[in-house]
């Protein structure tokens, strides 16, 4: 891994944070210095000639300025560390002599100043212990944040991963949804077109030879082969209609909404049905512009909720669907209402409706079955939608 | 009608089954008032060779290999709004064709296949249809009952009896001839269709409109 990408992953709050740490270390360090050189040689001796406030005061003076510088050698030793990389990021090995000579220098610098605010003399030997000393303390403060930034940039790498992963199988879901699709609308048009297409021709060519056979007196056989022909007739309109329906509803290629009335005008005639569509599904073509996909979860959990209203004894049943669009993200809304026996429970458990629940769940909507007003049952439907993909 | 009053009706064909594509063709060459212009199998070849004007009425399949036969006579009649389109499937695409119907310039008919194998339903179909009227499907309209809570439900019998009629593409001579009744009251009948269902602008075409109320507000229960 180069550092440069290394650098990439991490966000700028990581990097503020890394910073943070080396600072922090850094000013730890330096107040750990001033309390030695405090310690050390600081305290006004009984025996001063000057007075005790005074001696305190410039204590206070002192120890603030050695602070401070103290604290400027340890950011000094930052910057170049820092510096290094920003110049020379390249050569490997001569960036970390730079750093190297960067923290030493830095350190050198603090003993001098240490010593140098020292009342007492201070030996060769005494500025190189305190050199090595803040050499040690700069590397490992250093050190230290390297380890952070080490530490998150292992975890923005999984993290970056996961999500790659997460994204990857997304796509394979939805062109495996796709595939399935694809295949389910050409199952659809193959019986649509051939099958239904070579039934009704059959049905044809034996009506054409009961009208032959009844020209020829025999009404009997002819009478016979027309029941044939319309057993074909109910087998192409319906059972194949039927079939095809359930792998993919044709209308469902022009228009959600045409697709669910095309569900009520199949409903028996003694129900009486309304469609209503709000104002935000007014706009011409708003219907076709909501994805396949969930145009099918809509139309098949319409679908069951029809079939229930029906099995219930409704009389009337009405579907009123509407949408709710806001900066880029719409929500479909559809309730389905019947007058049928209705809900014993007002918390019903869904039985058919259960499989739509979780299919209207997996696209973050959400199904709900309660009593209506209307006597019967309310289903209502809640699909988020992103009309711009 | 003699041959000399009717002038000749040009038919275009769309239909992918040679068999059913034959049949037709057979069948509406017989007639001497039919000539069929195009006898075409697919969406392609129908878009190129059916130029304006060069056709009265055109007779889609619904599926078609290479597309949908609702999605051509649209295209077909913006280009010649004088056209008229005969659906043909082997399939209930009814509410399909209602859908279809509200917004085209000139109104569309709707025949199953079984149906265009009876010469006489074919035939007055394409003339019911190149005066302009809407024909649906005798077989079917005849299944399809009125839906409760609809205009049409309020209908009595003797008009709905009219309606069905209508919709089959009669003229008010024919209607009065197959229900044995005067003109007269095939007119009176239709007026209190045209109240029932609310259809009160005498400027529009009350007899469409009154035919696209009837496909709207009915359904087939099966048996």
């Amino acid at each position: 891994m180069t550092p440069a990408t290394d650098e990439a992953v991490l966000t700028a709050l990581d990097r503020r944070l890394v910073r943070g740490v080396a600072v922090a270390n850094v000013a730890v360090i330096s107040v750990l210095a001033t309390a030695a050189w405090v310690v050390w040689a600081g305290f006004p001796s009984a025996a001063s000639t000057v007075r005790p406030t005074h001696a305190c005061i410039l204590l206070i003076i002192r120890g603030g300025a050695v602070l401070c510088l103290t604290l400027g050698c340890g950011l000094v030793a930052i910057g170049i560390w820092r510096a290094a990389r920003r110049f020379l990021g390249v050569p490997r090995a001569g960036t970390e002599a730079i750093r190297v000579t960067g923290i030493v220098s830095a350190a050198l610098l603090q003993a001098l100043i240490l010593a140098h605010f020292d009342d007492t003399p201070v030996d060769a030997r005494g500025i190189t212990a305190l050199w090595v000393a803040a050499s040690l303390g700069y590397l490992v403060s250093i050190l230290v944040a390297r380890l952070a930034a080490r530490l998150l940039v292992g975890y923005r790498r999984s993290d970056e991963q996961r999500r790659v992963e997460m994204l990857r199988a997304a796509e394979a879901a939805a062109e495996l949804e796709a595939e399935e699709f694809r295949v389910r609308r050409m199952l659809a048009d193959r019986l649509h077109g051939s099958v239904q297409n070579r039934l009704v021709v059959a049905a044809a060519m034996l009506d054409n030879m009961a009208a032959e056979l009844e020209s020829h007196g025999d009404g009997e056989r002819a009478e016979r082969l027309r029941e044939v022909a319309d057993s074909l007739d109910t087998l192409a309109s319906e059972d194949v209609r039927t079939v095809s329906h359930a792998l993919f509803p044709t209308e469902a290629n022009l228009d959600t909404f045409d697709a669910v009335r095309v569900l009520l005008s199949r409903l028996p005639t003694s129900v009486a049905t309304a469609l209503d569509l709000g104002p935000g599904l007014h706009a011409e073509g708003t219907g076709a512009a909501i994805p396949v996909p969930l145009r099918l979860v809509v139309v098949y959990a319409v679908e069951e909720a029809l079939t229930n209203a029906v099995k219930h004894g409704a009389r009337s049943v009405r579907v009123h669907a509407d949408l709710a669009a806001d900066s880029g993200t719409a929500s479909l809304y559809v309730q389905v209402d019947d007058d049928g026996c209705g809900l014993a429970d007002p918390e019903p458990t869904l039985h058919g409706l259960e499989r739509h629940r979780s299919r209207v769940a997996a696209r973050g909507g959400h199904l709900h079955l309660e009593p209506s007003p209307e006597g019967g049952a309310r289903l209502s439907i809640t699909l988020p939608l992103n009309l711009n993909a | 009608m003699t041959r000399v009053t009717a002038p000749v009706t040009r038919v275009s064909l769309v239909e992918d089954e040679t068999f059913v594509r034959t049949l037709l063709h057979s069948t509406l060459s017989r007639a001497g008032s039919v000539r069929v212009a195009h006898s075409l199998s697919g969406v392609q070849e129908a878009a190129l060779a059916i130029r304006p004007r060069s056709t009265d009425v055109a007779i889609l399949d619904v599926n078609l290999l290479d597309g949908n036969g609702i999605a051509l006579g649209v295209r077909l009649q913006r280009a010649d709004p004088r056209l008229s389109i005969i659906l043909l499937s082997a399939l209930d695409v009814l509410s399909l064709f209602e859908t279809v119907q509200a917004d085209v310039p000139r109104p569309w008919s709707y025949l199953s296949k079984r149906s265009t194998f009876s010469s006489q339903v074919l035939l007055s179909t394409v003339a019911a249809a190149a005066a302009g009227q809407s024909v649906i499907d005798p077989e079917l309209v005849q299944r399809s009952t009125p839906r409760a809570g609809t205009g049409l439900a309020e209908l009595s019998a003797g008009q709905l009896r009219v309606l069905r009629l209508v919709a089959e593409g009669l003229s008010n001579s024919a209607i009065a001839e197959r229900l044995n009744i005067q003109e007269r009251s095939v007119e009176g009948h239709l007026a209190a269709i045209y109240r029932v269902l609310d259809l009160n602008d005498p400027a529009s075409n009350r007899r469409v409109a009154a035919v696209l109320r009837f496909l709207r507000e009915t359904g087939r229960d099966t048996p």
